[in-house]
């Protein structure tokens, strides 16, 4: 009987024991630091200045594509290739800020063109300093991925507008091997890992070409100009957005199939990005009033005052939602 | 003719003294020495050696309108050039003249994941059966495997009420990262 008592006073002080240290630990995994925006600073540099090639896994929406990047930073310059390891490969080309996109439709191939900086693994802005106004980034444990050894950082948001991103750190070179946007559930809504990755030393750029094919027409996407609009509306203005998001660009365009101008606010927080869009309701434009979740997509429609206001981001739904009720109509 | 010479010039696939008897005939012909001008320049800006600006594109279009298969010259048989391949091209919009350098305005629908749910589930072992090289299947299965090892939130699989111009018109604006590697389903040509 003794011994049975000693046994559980054993067990419970074992347990009591194990407790304190288990929150102690998660103290210690959860102390936001300066070094570890250090460390992410460090890593938006090393995507773009690091020279490498290897094979990531994106994984979204139920799908996963196998991608062969290949990046190169010759001092001048950063140029990268992104081909998908499928039996339609579609060819990312960048140049710095450019990029030229070989994208196969059927018979075409389809050259499109577009603006961004944002390609695994350089996917983190190079200005962090805005992102601590809404998140706050804690240090995680050492991991391995890719065979390599990776620190895991969390950039966690203060409030519930905004998702949760995990970062996998090289702790040789600082690259970024792995990333997941989660929800507040700590679900992934969108995973990018690397499988394999090898540093360059080469400067050659004979890689950075297209892989023709011999059996495709090769035609440019259909563009429409886009004007720069900084015009302000008689009858609607954006009045509050949400904390930490910032208008950052406002453009008028013709929407496809569509007789009038939209005007589209680009919305963002530093991380998550926002579309708003404005448009005078006609005949042929059929209203359209909801919201919907997909993947990592929210949307929500609304009408007011004779305009359709649409929001889509890579957000909660809360926050479309947020960002539509900013336009405020002139009565 | 002319510019078939000439794609065969730019690509280096004549002798020696072919090439010194076009060059000299390129001379005295502006539309092939034009030709020759866009095709050294789609070589060069994609070898990273221009700048891929307003004016790659400008010329891009002209002469792919021109020219269909000028990424790819000798590629097609000669006697597609004038048939079929340029009827592809003359039933596209006319090139913009000017292109904003800050954002593309494009509408026609970039990759997303809304749309992706419009055809199913596409995955990566299905799609690699007819892939040609063994090793690059194998290795691509390894990325499988991992990337089945990551759990992802599964979604409704339905459309999206909101039309889908306005999810693409988000990824042209603010491309994210997905949106360059997974492909759209509805795209309109």
């Amino acid at each position: 009987m003794n011994f049975r008592k000693y046994f559980k006073r054993t067990c419970s002080l074992a347990s009591t024991f194990l407790l304190i240290n288990l929150l102690a630990m998660r103290v210690i995994y959860a102390e936001p630091t300066a070094d570890a925006w250090q460390m992410l600073q460090k890593s938006a540099a090393a995507a773009r200045l690091l020279s490498y090639q290897g094979i990531f896994v994106y994984g979204a929406c139920n799908q996963t594509k196998a991608v062969q990047i290949t990046h190169l930073y010759n001092g001048q310059g950063e140029y990268s290739r992104n081909v998908t390891l499928d039996d339609s490969p579609k060819e990312v080309f960048s140049q710095g800020r450019d990029l030229v996109i070989f994208n196969p439709k059927k018979e075409k191939i389809i050259i499109e063109k577009r603006r961004g900086q944002n390609l695994f693994p350089a996917i983190l802005p190079q200005e962090l300093e805005p992102l601590k106004t809404s998140y706050t980034l804690y240090t995680g444990e050492v991991e391995q991925v890719a065979g390599r050894l990776a620190r895991v950082l969390l950039l966690t948001p203060k409030d519930n507008l905004r998702y949760h991103y995990k970062f996998w750190i090289d702790q040789e070179y600082g690259l970024l091997l792995k990333y997941s946007m989660l929800n507040s559930r700590q679900e992934p809504l969108e995973t990018i890992a690397f499988n394999q990755l090898n540093m360059m030393d080469s400067l050659n750029l004979d890689w950075f070409k297209p892989q023709i094919n011999n059996k495709k027409y090769y035609v440019m996407e259909d563009e429409t100009p886009l004007v720069s609009d900084s015009s302000i509306s008689e009858d609607w203005s954006i009045k509050e957005l949400p904390m930490g998001f910032s208008k950052i660009n406002q453009m008028r365009l013709m929407a496809h199939g569509k007789t009038t101008p939209v005007t589209q606010f680009i919305i963002s927080d530093g991380m998550a990005t926002v579309s708003l869009f404005i448009e005078p309701l006609n005949k042929k434009i059929k209203p359209r009033i909801g919201h919907q979740v997909v993947g990592n997509n929210s949307f929500y429609a609304n009408v007011e005052d004779g305009y359709q206001i649409t929001v889509v981001g890579e957000v909660p739904q809360e926050t479309v939602a947020k960002i539509a009720n900013a336009v405020v109509f002139k009565k | 003719m002319m510019k078939e010479k000439v794609s065969a010039l730019a690509d280096g696939e004549m002798q020696a003294q072919e090439v010194s008897d076009e060059i000299a005939l390129l001379l005295s012909d502006k539309e092939a020495m034009q030709a020759w001008r866009d095709y050294q320049l789609i070589g060069d800006a994609m070898r990273g050696s221009s700048n891929l600006g307003t004016a790659f594109t400008a010329r891009l279009m002209s002469a792919i309108e021109q020219e269909p298969t000028v990424l790819a010259p000798n590629a097609m048989p000669r006697t597609l050039h004038s048939t079929s391949a340029k009827e592809t091209i003359t039933d596209k919009t006319p090139a913009p003249q000017k292109i904003q350098d800050r954002l593309p305005a494009v509408w026609s629908i970039a990759a997303s994941c809304a749309a992706v749910l419009m055809v199913g589930w596409v995955l990566l072992n299905q799609q690699l059966q007819d892939f040609s090289s063994g090793q690059s299947v194998q290795v691509a299965a390894r990325a499988v495997q991992q990337a089945d090892a990551t759990k992802l939130v599964t979604s409704p699989v339905e459309a999206p009420a909101v039309p889908l111009e306005y999810l693409a018109a988000h990824h042209v604006s603010a491309p994210s990262v997905g949106s360059y590697y997974i492909q759209a389903a509805s795209y309109s040509e």
